[in-house]
């Protein structure tokens, strides 16, 4: 089976775009010392918006728009703290509600754990996407 | 159709990336780091436990009614430590600040900053500073409230290029 050109085009924009972002948000951490603090965000942002994906995939029988978008947006909610930081802001406990800023870097395992969440979200929505959505034209 | 072979494609070029970069980063970690990160600049008071009366460094201090910076460094890295100190004065609006290096004599010097002889670790043991990787004694800060009680410590090796987080972290203290 053959994509049209124009789809795979786009595709290809979205994955450069996705890791433009995100090699931008990277390299931010890693001056600060910080890429610990990345990983955790970025796989616990990504894994919000796949099981939210794989929820609204599996509903409407069709691969979710934009599907780079999510994890970033995901990433972005759960790193904000980490902007107010910068701005002079401490981290406070209420700011929990972006996607547990803070506990997310105790779970056991610390990264490597949210490592394999990451994947395993990412393998559900692959399933979402093979057994209930019909193909894009 | 079935996509899964394209999709089992995608899920093991993210497993390959992503797992290659956070092994890479795993690796390249500095001796002088907290051997587990999550406890290595937090952002956030009592991260790592109940707050507890902070021990006395030397005379005065930490004295009632003013926070506290105590600083934990080794003798190589004092030097750029006072002189950060110097640069950044602002932090002495918001706090007391003493600087504790692991050596009999510091044999440095700066106004209103004392530095104070810890060769056998004690001083660093009683604020309960994590151990680096490298099991040497630790680079990093303790932040004693205005009650007198440690209320933030971390180890941080690149301190001296950060006290604006250091004055963050002071300022969010009561």
């Amino acid at each position: 089976m053959t994509l049209p050109r124009g789809r795979v085009l786009a595709t290809c924009l979205w994955c450069v775009l996705a890791l433009v972002v995100e090699g931008y948000l990277y390299a931010a951490y890693r001056v600060h010392e910080a890429r610990f603090h990345w990983f955790t965000h970025f796989f616990a942002g990504a894994s919000v918006a796949l099981l939210i994906m794989s929820a609204v995939a599996y509903r409407t029988r069709r691969p979710v728009r934009f599907p780079l978008l999510w994890p970033i947006l995901g990433h972005l909610i759960a790193m904000f703290p980490d902007l107010l930081f910068s701005a002079g802001i401490a981290h406070e406990r209420w700011m929990e509600v972006f996607l547990g800023h803070l506990s997310t870097h105790f779970v056991a395992g610390r990264n490597v754990t949210w490592f394999v969440v990451f994947l395993a979200c990412l393998a559900l929505y692959l399933a979402v996407l093979d057994r209930r959505t019909v193909e894009q034209p | 159709m079935r996509r899964w072979p394209r999709l089992f494609a995608i899920w093991g070029a993210a497993a390959v990336l992503l797992g290659g970069a956070l092994l890479a980063a795993q690796i390249r970690k500095s001796p002088l780091n907290d051997p587990d990160l999550a406890y290595q600049r937090p952002g956030f008071l009592d991260a790592h436990a109940t707050p507890f009366a902070a021990p006395p460094v030397t005379e005065g201090i930490p004295n009632a009614d003013a926070r506290t910076v105590v600083f934990f460094t080794r003798p190589e890295l004092a030097g750029p430590l006072r002189n950060a100190l110097q640069k950044r004065r602002s932090l002495a609006n918001h706090a007391r600040v003493v600087v504790v290096v692991a050596s009999i004599d510091p044999m440095l010097e700066l106004p209103a900053v004392p530095f104070v002889g810890d060769p056998d670790g004690r001083l660093a043991a009683s604020y309960r500073m994590r151990v680096p990787k490298d099991k040497g004694p630790p680079v990093g800060y303790a932040i004693v409230d205005r009650t007198g009680r440690v209320r933030y410590r971390t180890l941080d090796p690149s301190m001296a290029r950060r006290l604006n987080e250091v004055e963050t972290m002071v300022r969010a203290t009561p």
